[in-house]
């Protein structure tokens, strides 16, 4: 068995905590970010970093371990908050919470981009055609809403999918986003046919981030779309798993969909999902959940750092597998841009100061890689190891750093605000910047604030001067560099910056359409931002460790999110 | 004893209309910026913020009597006031006035994140919580008292210096770091774990119910007795040199006799109070408990409502722990008559 078994991890609750999710939705602000893990192949090799980390994702379609020869049986996973809600639309950005819970697992959705190849594969469509850039038709397959009322069972129709994505725009407006800036309209053609117009070409129509959302691309039955009383307590889909029971969002019991998707010509295959449920168990702290399983009341687990892992491997043994992956998320530091940050020598000099192998080791003893604006997990889309650009972006130099502040007349008696939220993960890196400041003379104090407030009315607001935080782990690369974009309409950023250059160049990206041409404007764009000094200092992506008992097979690996529709795993124990 | 009674209890609505009043006030006055952003969040729409707004009735003064601000009569004293708008304002629609009519009628609001109905969702966690705190009092009281009786009975042995160095420890080590052990000690030496997944009542399941709540009730009942433990040993210490337990031993009555009905029986007054004291911290570690055990009672209701600003939540919980220590305290008082029949209300 490889030791790199990821996906399994994400089901557990360090992936789908509240706050965990929040952190990353304070960035996305928007959207529909993917939480996605990349698997990972035996092999290893060195990076920039010197961090020895696993090599290319290899793509796995969870029959890895053979086709099962045990079905049925429930999965038991943690889950560290209650649900808020069971209603995807809102309000607020708690919906994000359940909206992502309850698209990967009770709701379908036409397509996903896995972020492994990033090559569309269909889900509830059965085909999909583009016959102009701006014309996306599919055609949806039979298939049948969950047995409860008021909806019990009827067909799946083209006018769910269209009243689904027009609800889901008008419930979540956020910043520059595909529903708004990009959808002209969706609209049903007829039962089976669903036309989408756009506005502009758009590259990644189709991602996580866009019109394959595990979240707003969640297609519900339209008689309860207009009930947030019923939302609110009840979830209907046609999705693998059945909302069977929660305890107010704690406690939620899945189980299984017997007519999921029972029609040719897709990926799904027959039997799937193979078992019969999943019960997520609340288990809110750490210790608790590691204890829990340890002694086999849930099958996988997140570990916290490698220690932990190893630890744990160490006391159970073969029982267990433990597997490691390259996280998606990424920390940055955001500068707000008004004097000093206006001045390119300014946001230079921070970023020369901050040493990244520093952060790393004290954050996570060095499991981790250095961010460029692109966060590595988004592979082809990198900048070669020796471009000089990103060379210069991981520099760090505190003396060359002095020489620009100096130049650029930066006033070291002044203070500056960095202000995060109370997560310990944020407040961590933030004491750490303050200390790598510190050292060019640059003098910070530090503002903590309670995590919804600091979304809602800091970086939300762009109430801040410098912040610190974890993102999302966003699927595609849309989200990470749309980041950077400012214009006008919503075409806005957190930190106020404008830079036509850079918001061009990440246009030019998502607006081509042949991918190899992409690539290179992808790696472009990168090149723009960093030449810009664009405000958001990106830091490192972490590496995950996650571990299974051994009898927990056909985890989908290696391929982002896609182990969170988990369909293929199978008990392999009587 | 009746008149007291319905003396003190008459007190009850008083307390809890003050204690209401000021979180109602502290909720909204702290630092947390409009409730519409907090609900909607950054990215929600004016139109939607005044939806929120418009459906929790955050657009309503706070209270329904409000002073125009043009009188400045607390400044400048009524008689010098010569604006002609009235010095108070009476407002049709509050929010404190709503809620509290809502309230008196048994509606304590619905949840901001859900819509949920906050009694509802209290009764549903109401009995995990109760057993808790029953189970961990009961333990508490077995200790302190049981404990504190032998070492007074068998001062300066083995078993006193045992029950002192221990009641040391329980008063100076925090229910958290206990509790933590709980989990921790168990899990490295035998991969055990407290059973997770939400509360089984006890007569569905005894043995899942005792496992689930046995544990973290010792554990505070034993955190718990110490203060009591150390109060019963100092209290049996003085009435156990006293004339009558002197002369009941002398008429050939049973040691047990002598302690439970003569010795414990008077030094019971400082006693209640102290269970009573008991009962109040134990009500409170249960909250911690219930975090780090995540058992869905109320005190894991009042943490997530917290984190989510969820207001209705904590304005009733709070008024809730109000209500259940004047209870307490109410009953505490009584129980002196009983123990003490020279003890006379009026």
């Amino acid at each position: 068995m490889d030791d790199n078994e990821l996906g399994l991890r994400y089901w557990t609750a360090q992936r789908l905590s509240r706050r965990r999710l929040l952190g990353g939705v304070a960035v996305g602000g928007a959207a529909v970010a993917a939480m996605g893990v990349v698997g990972c192949s035996g092999g290893k090799k060195a990076t920039t970093t010197g961090t020895v980390v696993p090599a290319t994702a290899v793509v796995q379609d969870g029959t890895q371990d053979g086709p099962p020869t045990h079905l049925g049986g429930i999965l038991n996973q943690r889950m560290a908050d209650a649900l808020p809600s069971m209603n995807p639309f809102g309000p607020s950005i708690l919906s994000l919470v359940q909206g992502l819970f309850l698209g990967f697992t009770v709701f379908d959705h036409m397509w996903y981009v896995p972020t492994d190849t990033g090559v569309r594969e269909l889900f509830l469509a059965t085909k999909v055609e583009q016959p102009d850039p701006l014309t996306i038709i599919a055609t949806i397959g039979d298939a049948t809403f969950h047995d409860k009322p008021p909806v019990n069972g009827r067909a799946v129709k083209a006018s769910d999918i269209a009243a689904s994505f027009k609800l889901f725009a008008k419930q979540l407006p956020v910043g520059f986003d595909y529903l708004h800036d990009v959808m002209e309209d969706v609209v049903a053609v007829n039962d089976h046919t669903v036309k989408i117009t756009q506005k502009r070409p758009w590259a990644w129509a189709y991602t996580s981030s866009n019109a394959g959302s595990p979240w707003s691309s969640s297609i519900l039955p339209e008689e309860i779309l207009d009930k947030p009383d019923f939302l609110a307590k009840d979830a209907i889909g046609s999705g693998q798993w059945v909302l069977a029971s929660h305890d107010n969002g704690a406690n939620i019991k899945l189980r299984k969909f017997p007519k999921f998707r029972q029609f040719a010509g897709t990926t799904s295959v027959p039997g799937q999902p193979y078992l019969d449920g999943i019960d997520f168990k609340m288990i809110a702290d750490g210790a608790p959940a590691l204890a829990a399983f340890k002694a086999g009341q849930t099958d996988t687990y997140g570990f916290t750092n490698k220690t932990e892992s190893e630890d744990t491997k160490s006391a159970l043994g073969d029982k267990i597998v433990v597997g490691s992956d390259l996280a998606r998320d990424f920390f940055c530091l955001m500068l707000k841009y008004e004097p000093p940050f206006t001045d390119d020598r300014v946001r230079h000099a921070f970023n020369l100061l901050i040493d990244r192998d520093e952060i790393m080791q004290l954050m996570v003893e060095g499991s981790a890689l250095k961010c460029p604006p692109l966060p590595p997990a988004h592979k082809k889309y990198q900048l070669p190891d020796d471009d000089p650009d990103l060379k210069e972006y991981f520099r760090h130099d505190v003396a060359d750093a002095k020489k620009l502040l100096d130049a650029a007349g930066f006033d070291y008696d002044q203070t500056h605000e960095l202000k995060h939220s109370v997560r310990p993960t944020d407040a961590q890196v933030s004491q750490i910047l303050q200390q790598q400041l510190q050292r060019g003379g640059v003098k910070t104090k530090l503002v903590p604030e309670d995590l919804v407030k600091w979304f809602s009315q800091s970086l939300g607001t762009g109430n801040f001067h410098m912040t610190a935080f974890d993102h999302l782990p966003y699927e595609d690369p849309d989200l990470p560099l749309r980041f950077f974009m400012s214009g006008g309409g919503n075409m806005k950023n957190f930190m106020g910056y404008s830079n036509d250059a850079v918001t061009q160049a990440i246009l030019a990206a998502a607006e081509e359409l042949d991918e190899a041409a992409r690539i290179q404007k992808v790696r472009t764009a990168q090149k723009t931002i960093i030449q810009n000094w664009a405000p958001m200092l990106n830091l490192y992506s972490q590496i995950n460790y996650g571990g299974r008992y051994s009898y927990v097979k056909g985890a989908i690996t290696g391929r982002g999110s896609m182990v969170y529709f988990a369909r293929t795993i199978w008990l392999d124990k009587a | 004893m009746l008149r007291y009674t319905l003396r003190r209890l008459s007190f009850l609505p008083i307390i809890l209309f003050a204690v209401s009043i000021i979180v109602f006030v502290l909720l909204r006055v702290l630092p947390a910026g409009d409730i519409a952003d907090v609900i909607g969040g950054a990215n929600a729409t004016p139109e939607q913020k005044d939806a929120i707004r418009d459906r929790y009735g955050l657009r309503d003064p706070i209270f329904p009597v409000t002073v125009p601000g043009e009188c400045e009569w607390l400044i400048s004293y009524i008689p010098k006031c010569t604006v002609e708008a009235p010095v108070i304002e009476f407002h049709r629609h509050s929010q404190y006035g709503s809620w509290l009519v809502d309230a008196l009628r048994g509606d304590f609001g619905t949840r901001f994140s859900n819509n949920a109905s906050v009694r509802a969702e209290f009764v549903r966690r109401f009995p995990a919580s109760f057993e808790l705190v029953a189970l961990s009092l009961c333990f508490s009281v077995f200790f302190g008292i049981g404990f504190g009786i032998l070492s007074a009975m068998y001062r300066n042995s083995l078993l006193d210096y045992g029950v002192r160095i221990f009641a040391v420890l329980g008063t100076s080590i925090p229910e958290f770091f206990l509790l933590t052990l709980l989990i921790i000690i168990p899990s490295y030496l035998w991969n055990y774990a407290q059973p997770s997944g939400g509360y089984v009542p006890v007569y569905e399941d005894p043995s899942q119910n005792l496992r689930l709540f046995l544990p973290p009730a010792l554990i505070m009942g034993i955190a718990g007795s110490s203060g009591l433990m150390r109060l019963v040993r100092t209290t049996m210490l003085e009435v156990l040199r006293s004339d009558y337990v002197r002369t009941a031993r002398a008429k050939g009555l049973k040691g047990s006799t002598v302690v439970l009905s003569h010795a414990l029986r008077n030094a019971s007054t400082p006693i209640l109070t102290a269970v009573g004291t008991a009962f109040i911290a134990v009500f409170g570690g249960s909250l911690i408990a219930e975090r780090i055990l995540s058992i869905q009672g109320n005190g894991q209701f009042f943490f997530q409502s917290t984190f989510s600003r969820d207001l209705p939540v904590i304005q009733f919980l709070a008024v809730y722990t109000a209500a259940v220590v004047v209870l307490v305290n109410l009953a505490v008082d009584l129980s002196y008559a009983w123990a003490d029949p020279r003890v006379k209300y009026s």
